[in-house]
């Protein structure tokens, strides 16, 4: 049936715009077609699964419009110094990895598509045999079709551990 | 957050005013910049808590090197004046634009101490003020805040370094020895490892500051 067929594509699309998302953050380069992935109206947030649960509005990253995910990318590059010079640089460079999944996609009624995933983030510090544990926990993520294709309305990062286990320069 | 550090460094670059304008990037880009104020070590020879003020460049006369400089906004005070204070030995208070935050010192060993970040409002503050303090204080003092990796970053170094062997000695000169202060002073950083030492017992030496 068409709408069928319909709604397994769009899951589909939303797991592909995930795949193009850890792609995008596991690349230091890459860190400026962070924002593209998101819709004009963008919500990205970094919270911890205790004040999701006591309903308390504080994040670790409140980036709740397309100006701060841009906004990010600037604090990452001209603030942290990030992918520049080793004297604009307090810390050695990090290789992120994000290991996603299982994804589950839920398509929504109003055409979108809910995407909820596990993840982990590891980082391995240049010049370091360990890797180190950055963050643990769910993508909750709300896909929508625009005109240029899927995108993120909103991705909610969502943080098992009280406290964040070590600084993190590139998104989660 | 964890950071790899002793305790004491954290709560020592509390104390430290100089490192604010060379380490914190993003405060150089906006132009941010403290004016006058002072450090004070109240009552130093029997304590060691730290308190320090400043007043900071308002929003409108700041480089928008971010689209929302929301950030550096300062809305619920009549000036920007910030203060800093350490109730000793680690209960680090801040008011800084329009971010009142606790700071809370967990050590977990000798080179890791969690730092349990709280952020509060006023009881009558209008929801949008609320909601511009919920946006404002983490992304600039926040575990992972503008300023926040910087701080951990040269803290996990200077912890590095204190594994070297033999004797290490860190100099830095002040034409002042007692408080008040300049913020450029480290000096406020000598009266917490004074207070540390009265704590766990250490003689004082003759002569020795």
């Amino acid at each position: 049936m068409k709408v069928v067929e319909e709604l397994a594509s769009r899951e589909q699309a939303a797991r592909e715009l995930l795949a193009r998302y850890v792609r995008v953050v596991d690349d230091p380069d890459r860190i400026e077609e962070w924002p593209d992935l998101f819709a004009e109206e963008a919500d990205y947030r970094v919270v911890t699964r205790e004040n999701l649960q006591a309903g308390l509005p504080v994040c670790v990253v409140c980036d709740d419009s397309k100006e701060r995910i841009v906004d990010r990318v600037t604090v990452i590059r001209e603030f942290w110094g990030a992918g520049g010079r080793l004297e604009d640089r307090h810390y050695n460079q990090i290789q992120p990895r994000h290991v996603v999944g299982p994804v589950w996609t839920e398509p929504q009624d109003d055409g979108t598509v809910r995407v909820v995933a596990n993840f982990v983030v590891w980082g391995t510090p240049a010049a370091e045999p360990n890797p180190r544990l950055l963050a643990l926990g769910e993508y909750r993520d709300v896909v929508i079709f625009t005109d240029r294709g899927p995108r993120f309305r909103s991705k909610w990062v969502v943080l098992d551990t009280p406290v964040l286990q070590d600084v993190f320069v590139y998104p989660l | 957050m964890i950071f790899r550090t002793n305790w004491k460094l954290y709560v020592e670059n509390i104390y430290d005013g100089y490192h604010v304008t060379a380490l914190h990037t993003g405060f150089q880009l906006v132009r941010l910049r403290s004016h006058g104020g002072q450090r004070l070590v109240p009552n130093y020879e029997r304590h060691g808590h730290l308190w320090g003020q400043s007043r900071s460049t308002r929003r409108e006369e700041l480089q928008p090197v971010l689209r929302d400089m929301s950030l550096f906004d300062v809305r619920t005070k009549p000036t920007t004046d910030h203060t800093m204070m350490v109730v000793f030995p680690s209960g680090v208070v801040t008011d800084y634009f329009d971010t009142l935050q606790l700071r809370y010192v967990l050590p977990l060993a000798v080179d890791q101490t969690l730092i349990e970040f709280t952020f509060f409002a006023r009881a009558d503050d209008p929801e949008e003020v609320v909601q511009h303090r919920v946006r404002q204080g983490p992304a600039v003092l926040g575990p992972a805040g503008a300023i926040t990796l910087e701080d951990a970053a040269a803290l996990a170094r200077v912890q590095m370094s204190s594994l070297a062997r033999g004797d290490n000695v860190v100099l830095k000169g002040t034409p002042k020895r007692f408080p008040p202060y300049r913020h450029v002073d480290e000096a406020p950083i000598r009266h917490f490892y004074q207070a540390y030492r009265r704590l766990i017992g250490v003689p004082e030496e003759e002569g020795k500051p």
